[in-house]
């Protein structure tokens, strides 16, 4: 059969013909759209990945081979109806007693983490991560078991979620926040300009914090936390935080922490971030410490124990 | 950089003399919460501190419509106003404390969960914060009774700082106790309010206990008499108004404010690790 004309072919084709035809020609276009999606969506990808290795800073230096922080059978129970017992026993009511099973949050964990160190924390929700965190910190003292900081003071917790009092301006929630991490007023009076020049908050820091923006936020609470000079940070779901400018500087004043001979305990369900950055990983899982060691060898654990494959997790 | 040899326990819980020590040490720190809570109430307001005149003063007023003209309760007292608004004004800051321990802990429990520091330092910021809204309320109290019926300040208003440092006392003690029951259990926060209004109608805030009291029987007397806040409003009334001192007044007030502050500051000490759990 001789090639015809497109017009002068259909013009001789049956109406059956004719619309099977328009039909290939559609699906033959959709596909072809379809596959350009899919590249530009991998393109796409590639290069979020590409940017996200590039932003995310990796681990600097060496551990040193002194403790920083030594945890020994640490075990956290909450009970959420038993705790409010003694209160009534205590006042006649012994009526209402109710028996519920403790929520063992921390189970016999015992860890050391050293100075010049990076270590993450990972695990699912409810694992006992910030628990863990926030029994390093001090703030919920151990059922059993006990912390010792071989340091000048207490670790130094930031945890973004908790902000300072939100009706205050700037300028009052930094003196309020550094009262509270135990500085003196005069000391904070001699660090608050390196503060909001650290913030790069400018004249907002006489604003009343309830109109900053989360990112506004976030660079103050991490000025305040880091400007103390902190031997040991402690972070709560907070990494770089702010724009990609600010992002780069606090990386960076983290390294530098580690580099002096800091201490830093991170949580974060930003695996890959954790796995560039920490020396080494801890993996909990219902309050239990599966494993801890090199970073990529744990986070490959833990990612064959969900069943997720090293792409989709890059996705995250 | 500190040596590997200084090291520091953080699930040991401090002495008596360090924990004191550094509830001092962080006196700043209650100051400027208190003073943050101060502003925050009426940072969003055009009249600002304003308000915390204002507040005392319109409350003075409807206690005085109702009971000084609707009720008609002054019997013949012809200084009523400074009776009712010295009552009412103290009565106030022993209510606001009383919630503000707890309210101070819940509402700060970021702090809590992120800092270490002693944790009665919250109720105590809360009773510094109703203290600086009392003294506040004295002005209102002053122009009022003052150009009414010349109740000015005289040589026995000396007594209000006896007066103020033992209703201090016996109201952080209170706060501090109030919180321990509150945090684990909120439900007793609920049923607080109402208990400080009856508690408030049966204190001399409105009427006069001791006229009232001629004819009573002697158990009655003492039952009444045995309340905190008829003894610290005598005190009041001598120290604003220069009525006369009953010896009850006296030894009620020093003893309810050295005993309810020794029992709050030593019961919440023992519980304050236990913090966290209730506010997770």
């Amino acid at each position: 059969m001789t090639a015809l004309p497109p017009g002068e072919a259909e013009g001789r084709l049956t109406p059956e013909e004719r619309e099977a035809r328009v039909a290939e020609r559609r699906a033959a276009r959709q596909a072809e759209r379809e596959a350009r999606r899919r590249a530009a969506r991998e393109a796409r990808l590639r290069a979020a990945s590409l940017e996200r290795a590039a932003e995310v800073p990796a681990a600097v230096g060496e551990p040193l081979d002194e403790p920083a922080i030594v945890a020994r059978h640490l075990t956290v129970k909450f009970r959420p109806f038993t705790e409010r017992r003694p209160s009534l026993r205590r006042h006649g009511i012994a009526a209402l007693r109710r028996r519920e099973k403790p929520v063992v949050a921390v189970d016999d964990v015992s860890l050391t983490v050293f100075k010049g160190e990076a270590l993450g924390i990972i695990g699912s929700n409810g694992a006992g991560k910030t628990t863990l965190l926030r029994v390093l910190a001090g703030t919920l003292p151990p059922d059993v078991g006990e912390v010792e900081v071989f340091s000048r003071e207490a670790p130094t917790m930031l945890s973004l979620g908790a902000g300072f009092n939100r009706k205050l301006s700037g300028r009052r929630n930094v003196y309020l926040g550094g009262l509270a991490a135990g500085l003196q007023k005069s000391q904070i009076d001699a660090m608050f300009d390196d503060i909001v020049a650290y913030s790069e908050l400018g004249d907002a820091i006489d604003r009343p914090t309830s109109t900053y923006s989360s990112g506004m936020f976030a660079r103050l609470a991490f000025a305040v936390a880091i400007r103390r000079d902190p031997q040991i940070l402690l972070l709560d779901e907070v990494f770089a935080v702010g724009d990609q400018a600010f992002k780069k500087k606090s990386a960076e004043t983290m390294q530098r922490l580690l580099a002096d001979a800091g201490t830093i305990v991170m949580v974060s369900h930003g695996l890959s971030r954790l796995r560039r950055f920490c020396h080494r990983l801890v993996w909990m899982d219902h309050g239990r410490l599966m494993a801890v060691g090199d970073a990529d060898e744990i986070a490959a654990q833990y990612l064959s124990f969900l069943g997720i494959s090293e792409e989709e997790a890059a996705e995250d | 950089m500190a040596t590997a040899s200084s090291s520091l326990s953080l699930s040991r819980r401090d002495g008596w003399g360090t924990y004191l020590g550094e509830l001092w040490r962080r006196r700043h720190f209650a100051w400027h919460v208190a003073m943050g809570g101060v502003r925050a109430r009426t940072s969003s307001t055009t009249l600002g501190l304003l308000w915390w005149m204002l507040d005392p003063l319109i409350l003075g007023a409807v206690f005085l419509l109702v009971f000084g003209v609707i009720l008609d309760v002054r019997r013949g007292d012809p200084a009523y106003i400074g009776f009712l608004l010295s009552g009412l004004f103290a009565f106030t800051y022993t209510r606001t404390t009383m919630m503000g321990g707890g309210n101070s802990l819940t509402s700060n429990s970021h702090l809590i969960a992120t800092q270490r520091f002693p944790r009665m330092i919250l109720p105590v910021a809360s009773v510094v914060e109703g203290a600086v809204a009392f003294l506040f309320s004295l002005v209102p109290f002053f122009l009022i009774a003052g150009f009414a019926h010349g109740d000015w300040p005289g040589s026995f208003t000396i007594v209000l700082l006896p007066a103020f440092v033992f209703h201090t006392m016996f109201n952080l003690g209170l706060s501090l106790l109030v919180a321990q029951l509150v945090i684990p259990f909120r439900d007793i926060g609920n049923v607080v309010g109402h208990l400080s209004r009856i508690w408030m109608y049966m204190s001399p805030v409105i009427y006069p206990l001791d006229e009232r009291l001629r004819n009573a029987p002697d158990v009655l007397v003492k039952i009444l008499q045995f309340n905190p806040l008829a003894a610290l409003l005598g005190l009041y009334r001598t120290a604003l108004l220069g009525r006369p001192t009953e010896a009850y007044h006296w030894w009620g007030s020093a003893g309810w404010a050295v005993g309810l502050v020794l029992l709050g500051v030593v019961t919440f000490r023992r519980m304050e690790h236990k913090l966290p759990r209730y506010l997770a």
